[in-house]
């Protein structure tokens, strides 16, 4: 379970959150709602570690969180920041390669296990730029979910999707929501947020959480 | 321009040419990789760092690459330390190149989306392993037209040797010209120089589609 009690973040002054709250518990689905400018985006890069937090707490599983030492989450990125001169299966492979120090064969039978579970078998040896925005984005997951993460964070999943793309995210993250994986997701498609979450946290721009 | 006269005067001509080759693919080997490592330098975070490469690339860009060579070759020697010719040639080349391969590297460094770091940091990859296989990758693809340019420069600065009393290829031929008072050596200099760099124009096209497999 992720908890934040209290979280709060200024920029040069300002204040974008102000005591943020919240309790994803796992396997569910929290998703935060809000008009551009609210600070979403800036909730979800401290979550990853990618911001540092001002004040308040994360706290995983009981114990105080700093994705800066250990990180437990994985990230899909708005644009997927998919790394553009590898082929999709170096892009998933890389990380668990390098850094969880699989051998080769175990992280690619791995990477292939969860391009088949995403519906992507065959597209191994593909670059990013041959791919539709919604199959680069099934990537940018693949390549989250083989870090083994205990969340799993969206930023605007379907903010650069037509609207046949969209539904079929929403069925994606409701399968991986069947296979027990915790989602922390940004959005302002309120249509979508109703349809995936268990949880909704509004967040309005002065910071102040309704 | 009888064949005779261009076989007698073609060995010395290839002669020089050797020497031409020597300094162009030594100054290759040694000046990209000292290219690479100048340009993450130069857009290091540690300030004093980057101060004192900009410095460098200033020093080697605004002086003229024959003046460095006359004072490698000349200059040092009355501060005490002598190079053998081919060395201070090799060493005024090298340090010249990189520091305009490093200005190369440094734009292309700084091209690539902060995005690919970002992502390259959720994946815990360290700073080094993401330099190596995503960052630097990317920078080669980018800066490569531009490192083409600089290494067929490279092929014709190689002349300047001469001013050192290195034997290259303009040399030889300008000794024949002298010696046999005829302009047939130096059009025969100009037919090599041009083939050679055709031939380089054409192997820099083909690594540069080696690229094209990504975008």
């Amino acid at each position: 379970m992720l908890e934040a009690r209290n979280l709060s973040k200024s920029f040069n002054g300002k204040k974008i959150l102000d005591n943020i709250n919240f309790k994803l518990s796992d396997g569910e689905i929290l998703t935060v709602v809000g008009p551009s400018g609210a600070g979403k985006t800036t909730l979800l890069r401290i979550v990853a570690g990618l911001e540092n937090k001002d004040s308040g707490q994360l706290i995983l599983d009981g114990r105080e969180y700093d994705p800066s030492i250990e990180q437990k989450v994985g990230v899909v990125f708005q644009d997927y920041n998919l790394f553009p001169n590898l082929s999709v299966l170096e892009n998933i492979t890389l990380a668990p390669i390098m850094v969880l120090k699989q051998s080769k064969e175990e992280a690619e039978a791995n990477a292939c296990q969860l391009l088949a579970d995403l519906d992507m078998t065959g597209r191994e040896k593909q670059y990013p730029f041959q791919l539709s925005g919604g199959q680069k984005q099934r990537v940018a997951i693949a390549r989250a979910l083989a870090m083994k993460p205990e969340i799993l964070c969206y930023d605007e999943p379907t903010s650069a999707l037509d609207p046949s793309t969209r539904d079929q995210v929403t069925e994606m993250i409701l399968d991986l929501k069947n296979s027990g994986y915790t989602q922390f997701i940004i959005t302002h498609d309120m249509d979508f947020a109703k349809k995936v979450s268990d949880q909704v946290l509004k967040i309005e721009p002065i910071g102040e959480v309704k | 321009m009888s064949l005779n006269y261009i076989g007698e005067t073609l060995p010395s001509l290839l002669n020089g040419l050797l020497m031409t080759l020597r300094i162009f693919f030594e100054t290759i080997i040694f000046s990209l990789p000292l290219g690479i490592i100048v340009g993450l330098g130069l857009t290091s975070k540690l300030k004093v760092l980057s101060k004192i490469l900009t410095f460098y690339v200033w020093v080697m860009r605004g002086t003229p690459l024959l003046l460095q060579l006359i004072f490698v070759f000349y200059g040092f020697p009355i501060l005490g330390v002598t190079f053998p010719r081919f060395g201070a040639a090799l060493l005024a080349f090298v340090l010249n190149y990189a520091a305009y391969f490093a200005e190369i590297f440094r734009g292309g460094i700084q091209a690539i989306d902060s995005d690919q770091y970002e992502a390259a940091k959720v994946l815990q990859l360290t700073h080094f392993q993401t330099l190596r296989k995503i960052i630097i990758p990317q920078v080669i693809k980018i800066v490569f037209p531009s490192i083409g340019n600089e290494v067929i420069n490279l092929f014709k600065d190689s002349s300047l040797v001469y001013v050192i009393g290195l034997g290259d290829l303009l040399r030889a031929g300008n000794v024949a010209m002298s010696r046999d008072v005829t302009l047939v050596p130096l059009i025969l200099v100009a037919i090599i120089y041009l083939a050679l760099i055709g031939i380089c124009t054409i192997i820099l096209k083909k690594i540069e589609n080696h690229f094209s497999y990504y975008r």
